[in-house]
């Protein structure tokens, strides 16, 4: 570190760094992560050019031993860079105790080893400390004190501003993390350099073998022509076996004869015979020419044809597939738009490309030029002919360019559509996942709506019936009264006839006892005879009564004859008393009805 | 907390939301006014307000009314309990032993590593980054319902005693104890633990007026951070909170935070897209503009 600090009076490292400086931080609450935000940290920081062994001691030092203050409790790590340092900060508390200074110190011996500087800023006040550890980034010697000491009991300053603050969970934490793939010598598939270790690595030269079995030998010239081989055979042994070389002679001998038979038969039809490296061609009267073979040897024409038919690039309508039908309208099948993804497209585009720069199309090209050369020299005489063949030459080549260009063309188009795709992608995937958390939500709601419809439904269908019971528990209220009451009374009434029914029986038992017992006592003889006397007595009254009472009615009889005739005239006195005791007091009656008449005018007169 | 609709006729039962009394646990913040309805009246009447709770004793006198209602804006606060929910579920899958699942002969077949610090912190940031709105707005009740849903209830006593104290100086440090928490998220802070104590903390230095008795937080930038917290929410009656106040500002905690919602609204906030407001037909207050 070279330049001053701009603040060092503050917490966390963007005092001690540029003004231009990135600064990563995170809480850490424990240890138990910290391997991986170290490798966090470490792949962002490494982009810096830091080292990386440097910077993974100084975090876990820092941070396992910031922990062992207060255990559980969260320490703040911070990580800046600039374009000269990287500064590691880890900021926790720390109850002051008589172990504080040494613990602390102990931090600090530990990560001296590996830092610049080291800053540590202590507010004891406030039980807040933070340990900064430098890495110059550049490669000359680091200048001022290792360690630097300050003391922020009187004051804290302000934290001076950085470009940038990124939380770590910002980061691109997949991609950093990603390991980084093992580059190979040969950087091709593993598939193709078996292959290729297999054929040679030229892959120019064949080996072929027969499956002879043999005892002699068989030697094969490999060459750059694989249809020209020769095949000599060397007999294994020096012995001649003389009876099996004189039958091959005779053979041999046959054969000869009967060719010349051939020959002889088509005497008349040979008009000329010409003599070829590879033997002897017979020209027909008609035209055609046959070789030693007796094959028709195909003529300029038909060469050329051949010729053309070889780098002929499309194919005849017989050999074409056959494509699958498509809805009208429509120019590439469904199947195959489905296999057409921007990948294969781009492949296919480059393997066009490649095929027709490098591959049999140009081989063919380069063979026809070849054979049209020859066939020019020995077998077309006419200048007609070979004008033709060579504008036919030129026109493929020209076409080849064309074919070039177009394939050219069809990757940029191919690049520009894919590049088209991928934004669409994008742009309706996260429409996608918008539209999914709307209509997750939607359907979050619609189940509490239907869930508190449920409940509302339930809550009525209660209400109906308790208002339906109402009415009911009255009468049964009623009722329930009313049977109370009789079962009161009744039971009341119970009562009284138990406690008669148990006067009763005692009184049973009195008396049955009394009769039971014969020696009674002198107050119950007493008594017995009083009964028997007024038994006595009773019977000589009724007695008496019965013999009254005839008396009386004899008398009745004699009074009621006698005194008739009195009643009879007492009875009409009595008679005429009444009637004029009657007239008298109808006539009172009378004349109080009239004086009330009259009393009445004159109370309403007077009022 | 105001609102506007105290009371309610009968026809507005198509729109509200009923939840039995006997579902509703003490001691939570209410998200949205709570009524009662009235046979006799044929009204549903408010009896809770919004950030209120019930007690016990309050749910037991209630228990013959069975329900209690809510407005429709309570649809609009599922999205905020649903992320941090999730948010939950992740700190909670932090914390626990290494995952592991066996088969059937109980031989562990498959092993998975906890998520790291930072793991959680971009999975927070991708959870709570959509609930922002256009501007990176978003209205404080919001933010308390989805720290609410993150964080263990709050101390019952400390809760009691600031509603009995003042109940503006209750619903304040519910709102700020719930806006420092979400910051800290912000900042990658994804101890569950340490969240838990981080709210409980200001809720009680603020709500119950002990902020000086207090002990300081740890680590130091919290105390920077609660500081940015109380300007950017000056009272209980502060309509909306931007992450545009951090931008500029010299802080080192305003800084970091400013960097992060740099992230948020270009990749996470989704053009066009309103937050959830308390205000209008949607909420429970019809003017807007006030304080």
């Amino acid at each position: 570190m070279v330049k001053q600090p701009r603040e060092l009076a503050s917490f966390g490292v963007s005092g001690l760094l540029g003004p231009k400086c990135e600064v990563y931080y995170s809480s850490i609450p424990s240890t138990r992560s910290l391997g991986r935000v170290s490798d966090l940290v470490v792949a962002k920081l490494k982009q810096a050019g830091g080292d990386e062994l440097r910077i993974r001691a100084l975090l876990l030092f820092s941070i396992f031993e910031a922990q062992q203050f207060r255990p559980g409790k969260i320490v703040n790590i911070e990580c800046g860079v600039d374009f000269e340092d990287i500064a590691i900060s880890v900021l926790f508390q720390a109850e002051s105790d008589e172990e504080l200074d040494s613990s602390l110190e102990k931090l600090v011996q530990d990560l001296v080893p590996h830092a610049d500087h080291i800053f540590v800023r202590s507010q004891k006040s406030q039980s807040r400390f933070e340990v900064v550890s430098l890495l110059s980034l550049a490669e000359a010697e680091t200048a001022g004190e290792k360690i630097v000491r300050i003391d922020l009991d009187s004051g804290v300053k302000s934290t001076p501003e950085s470009a940038l603050y990124v939380q770590l969970g910002d980061l691109d934490y997949q991609s950093l993390l990603k390991e980084e793939r093992i580059k190979s010598a040969l950087e091709t598939p593993n598939g193709e350099t078996l292959i290729n270790s297999l054929s040679g690595l030229d892959g120019s030269k064949k080996v072929s073998g027969t499956e002879d079995s043999d005892d002699s030998l068989t030697v094969i010239k490999a060459g750059d022509a694989p249809q020209q081989e020769d095949h000599v055979r060397v007999p294994a042994s020096s012995e001649v076996d003389k009876a099996t070389s004189v039958e091959a002679y005779e053979a041999k001998i046959a054969e000869l004869q009967a060719e010349l038979d051939r020959f002889r038969a088509r005497g008349d039809k040979t008009s000329s015979v010409e003599i070829t490296p590879e033997g002897y061609r017979v020209h027909q009267v008609g035209g055609e020419v046959l070789d030693q073979t007796h094959q028709r040897v195909p003529g300029a024409a038909e060469k050329i044809k051949e010729a053309i038919g070889k780098i002929w690039p499309f194919k005849k309508k017989s050999e074409l597939e056959e494509i699958s039908p498509t809805a009208p309208g429509e120019l590439v099948s469904p199947a195959q738009l489905a296999a057409m993804n921007p990948a294969n497209l781009e492949g296919v585009a480059s393997h066009l490309l490649n095929e027709i720069q490098n591959g049999q199309f140009n081989q063919a090209l380069t063979r026809a030029q070849k054979e049209v050369t020859t066939l020019q020299k020995k077998d077309l005489p006419s200048p007609k002919a070979k004008r033709w063949v060579e504008g036919f030459m030129s026109e493929l080549m020209t076409e080849k360019a064309k074919l070039v260009e177009s394939a050219h063309k069809l990757n940029q188009s191919v690049r520009q559509k894919e590049h088209e795709f991928k934004t669409k992608e994008s742009a309706l995937k996260e429409e996608l996942h918008r539209l999914t958390e709307s209509m997750r939500l939607k359907n979050n709601l619609f189940s509490r709506t239907k869930d508190q419809l449920n409940e509302t439904l339930v809550a009525l269908e209660k209400f109906k019936t308790a208002e339906a019971g109402v009415l009911d528990d009255a009468k049964f209220k009623q009722k329930y009264g009313i049977s109370q009451k009789l079962l009161a009374v009744t039971k009341k009434e119970n009562t009284d006839l138990l406690e008669k029914i148990a006067d009763l029986n005692k009184k049973m038992t009195q008396a049955s006892m009394a009769k039971q017992r014969p020696g009674a006592s002198p107050e119950m003889k007493a008594l017995q005879e009083k009964y028997d006397r007024l038994l006595r007595q009773t019977e000589e009254f009724k007695k008496t009564n019965q013999n009254l009472l005839g008396k009386i009615g004899e008398r009745k009889d004699r009074i009621v004859a006698e005194g008739n005739a009195e009643a009879n005239k007492r009875l009409e006195a009595a008679m005429k008393l009444a009637v004029t005791n009657k007239r008298e007091a109808e006539a009172l009656r009378a004349q109080l009805a009239q004086i009330t008449g009259e009393m009445e005018d004159l109370r309403k007169k007077a009022s | 907390m105001d609102f506007s609709f105290k009371k309610l006729p009968k026809e507005a039962s198509s729109t509200l939301r009923m939840c039995p009394l006997d579902k509703v646990k003490p001691y939570q913040p209410l998200s949205s006014p709570g009524y009662l309805y009235f046979h006799h009246n044929e009204k549903f009447v408010s009896i809770k307000a919004p950030l209120d709770f019930f007690t016990p004793e309050e749910l037991k006198r209630l228990a013959p009314y069975e329900n209690i209602f809510f407005l429709k804006f309570e649809d609009t606060t599922f999205a905020y309990r649903d992320a941090g929910f999730q948010i939950k579920t992740l700190l909670e899958l932090a914390q626990g032993p290494v995952i592991g699942r066996r088969s059937s002969d109980r031989r562990l077949v498959d092993v998975a590593l906890r998520p790291t610090e930072y793991e959680l912190s971009d999975a927070t940031l991708r959870l709570f980054g959509p609930l922002w709105g256009e501007g990176l707005s978003i209205e404080p009740l919001f933010v308390a319902v989805a720290i609410a849903s993150i964080c263990a209830p709050l101390d019952i006593e400390s809760l009691q005693r600031a509603r009995n104290r003042s109940m503006k100086q209750y619903e304040y440090g519910l709102l700020l104890s719930a806006w420092v928490t979400f910051l800290a998220l912000h900042l990658g802070y994804v101890s569950l633990s340490f969240l838990n104590e981080l709210r409980s903390h200001v809720f009680k230095a603020v709500a119950e007026e002990e902020l000086e008795a207090t002990p300081p937080l740890s680590p130091l930038e919290l105390q920077e951070l609660v500081g940015l917290a109380m300007m950017s929410l000056p009272s209980e009656k502060t309509r909306r909170l931007t992450g545009e106040f951090f931008s500029g500002r010299r802080e080192r905690v305003a800084q970091k935070l400013a960097s992060r919602f740099v992230r948020v609204q270009e990749q996470m906030i989704i053009e066009g897209q309103k937050a959830a407001t308390v205000f209008g037909e949607e909420g429970f207050l019809k003017e807007v503009g006030h304080g």
